[in-house]
């Protein structure tokens, strides 16, 4: 079998460390930025710690229970648009061997274009609102969805797509029952990058007035109080880290056993 | 039964895949499709499932026009093996071989005993109907692609070089079985090979196309490589090795068969009775001399005749002993019968050898 595997991530340990460093060295900065709540690495950590066990942190409007609902809110709103229209697009296109590189093209240009403008171009055309945070967010999300269900539907092998038109399935069954399953694990691997890529940036609502943790970040930098900061940036990347392992959790689920066993290279 | 009639592929960019190709298929019979690359061979066996579409002419499946059956409806009934298998990889073998059932709408209830039924068919325990196929052999891959195909319980099967991704071995194994199961599975097969070894060894009859998806020549395979229609199909068979390979080995180990020989005096009754024991209208007509004096056809033979009288003509060779297979060969070639009869040193009648055991003995080994 000659199953292309998908390009290889670095594992989340990693990616946790890394995180931890970042806040850690960006603490330790924080006095020449005229912060407070800095210092050294230890006493970054400390009024981290002080920051998230403070009065009033885990609930009330500014609590971080009700900035995690507003976040989610941006993000599966972003994600259900960029999935209802990438999808079909995508999947469609790779089914039909068609088109596929102009749709990767238009769907890039969201990553041309950065997230900041087209919010603030938003803002200006539709005015305040959840809109143009929504705009951006959905013109992030969207080329990795196109493109991956693009390419991992291209990718099917050819000999089994031609073996289940020559025995007799409908274009219907042979997406449904074929090219989907096997397609799965590189769709999937683009709807977690763009979850991931949409809870990172749905922080630019602050900027516009808007909730989420982003809100931390904004209003931590306006009271120059790196605690705050530092806690609202934390609280970004744990959130994108669940939903990334939540993610994983349903892609064992729905990619077929027979394609997992395959891919992790068991042989008879 | 399957039928060409007059069909031409053209492809869009101009290329003629296959040009007016006649061809009939009687219901039962393997044939070969067979020639260098480009001469349409596959797509000849892709315009039966209407995979491809023929630009001219037609194709008929038991009467059928295919361009006037639904292509999916078509394609359930006419079982499909491909070169790597073309499995899928996210079902188990049993869901793989339950695949055209599945499509028909079969109770599960027939579908387990199929399944289990035509593991045995292609040899496979079934143990592996649990297994992915990335789990199974290059063979054992192929051997559950030939199980998938039948499974529908189709008519008519096409096979597009399904040995061809297989090392030789198992190749020579796969080919073996092939044999094996065409004879228990009565149905009528269209196998397409580039290997022209390959198609004498497994067919029942050689369609020979030559570029540009022209049909050079069509029949038997002992009949082509005997009378091949032209320098193309000899040089293709590799005629002239194979019959100086002929040439080297004698006919002398050939079994013969009684024949059951009638004297030249017998009438329409007694040549009838014989060839009905014998299983074939060709009876040997033999002397009181035990001289052989030719064939007698039991259909041609009307009461009041006798055998000796239709007997004679041309096909009165014999093989003795020390004759080559290339003798024998030729002589049963020649011969309306097919057969050539086998005579002692002395030029005694000592038995028939038909053609299929010369080709056995000589082409297949």
């Amino acid at each position: 079998m000659n199953a292309k595997r998908p390009p290889a991530r670095p594992p989340r340990a990693v990616l946790l460390l890394t995180g931890l460093l970042a806040v850690a060295l960006t603490g330790c900065a924080s006095d020449s930025l005229m912060m407070r709540g800095g210092g050294g690495p230890i006493e970054v950590l400390q009024n981290l710690w002080a920051w998230f066990t403070e009065a009033g942190r885990w609930n009330g409007n500014d609590g971080i229970p009700n900035r995690v609902v507003e976040h989610l809110y941006y993000t599966v709103v972003s994600l259900a648009i960029a999935l209802a229209i990438s999808l079909p697009v995508g999947i469609g296109l790779g089914h039909l061997g068609k088109g596929g590189l102009f749709a990767i093209n238009v769907s890039n240009i969201g990553r041309a274009v950065p997230e900041f403008g087209i919010v603030i171009l938003v803002f200006i055309i539709a005015g305040y609102g959840e809109l143009p945070v929504i705009v951006a967010l959905v013109a992030l999300a969207m080329p990795p969805i196109v493109t991956n269900s693009y390419v991992g539907m291209r990718d099917v092998d050819r000999q089994v797509t031609g073996a289940a038109r020559g025995m007799g399935m409908t274009g219907w069954q042979r997406l449904t029952q074929v090219e989907l399953p096997l397609a799965s694990p590189a769709i999937m691997a683009g709807i977690r990058t763009s979850t991931v890529q949409v809870i990172a940036t749905a922080t630019i609502g602050a900027y516009v007035g808007l909730g989420g943790l982003g809100r931390y970040i904004i209003d931590g930098l306006a009271q120059h109080r790196m605690d705050k900061v530092l806690g609202g940036a934390v609280s970004v990347a744990v959130l994108a880290m669940a939903a990334e392992l939540s993610l994983a959790g349903l892609q064992r689920v729905i990619v077929p056993k027979g394609i997992r066993t395959m891919r992790a290279g068991a042989t008879p | 039964m399957i039928r060409f009639e007059k069909v031409t592929k053209r492809f869009a960019d101009g290329t003629t895949a296959v040009d007016a190709l006649d061809l009939e298929i009687a219901d039962g019979e393997t044939v070969m499709l067979v020639g260098p690359s480009g001469c349409g061979k596959t797509t000849s066996l892709r315009l039966i499932n209407r995979l491809e579409e023929a630009t001219g002419g037609r194709v008929l499946v038991n009467g059928q026009d295919v361009s006037q059956v639904d292509p999916t409806q078509l394609r359930r009934g006419i079982g499909y093996v491909i070169q790597h298998a073309g499995l899928f990889p996210h079902r188990r073998i049993e869901g793989n071989i339950a695949t055209v059932p599945r499509l028909l709408g079969w109770a599960r209830a027939k579908i387990q005993p199929k399944v289990d039924d035509m593991l045995e068919t292609v040899g496979l325990d079934r143990t592996v109907a649990q297994r992915f196929p990335h789990q199974l052999s290059g063979g054992q891959q192929q051997r559950v692609g030939v199980a998938r195909a039948l499974a529908g319980e189709p008519p008519v099967l096409l096979m597009d070089e399904p040995f061809a991704a297989v090392d030789p071995i198992v190749r020579a194994r796969l080919q073996q079985e092939f044999l094996d199961l065409k004879k228990r599975v009565r149905k009528t097969i269209v196998f397409v090979t580039h290997d022209v070894d390959e198609a004498i060894k497994l067919g029942d009859k050689i369609a020979i196309l030559k570029e540009g998806g022209q049909l050079a020549q069509y029949g038997r395979p002992v009949e082509i490589l005997a009378r091949p229609a032209d320098s193309f199909v000899a040089d293709f068979v590799g005629r002239e090795r194979t019959l100086k390979r002929l040439a080297l080995m004698t006919a002398d180990s050939l079994d013969v068969t009684p024949g059951n020989p009638v004297d030249p005096d017998a009438d329409a009754e007694r040549v009838g009775a014989a060839a009905a024991e014998a299983g074939q209208p060709w009876v040997p007509v033999v002397g009181e001399d035990r001289r052989f004096q030719g064939w007698c056809d039991s259909r041609r033979l009307v009461n009041g005749h006798t055998a000796g009288q239709l007997a004679g003509g041309l096909s009165i060779a014999t093989v003795g002993p020390g004759d080559t297979l290339r003798t024998a060969l030729d002589a049963a070639l020649s011969a309306e019968s097919r057969s050539v009869v086998r005579v002692d040193a002395a030029g005694n009648y000592l038995g028939v050898i038909t053609l299929e055991r010369i080709a056995e003995a000589g082409l297949w080994s």
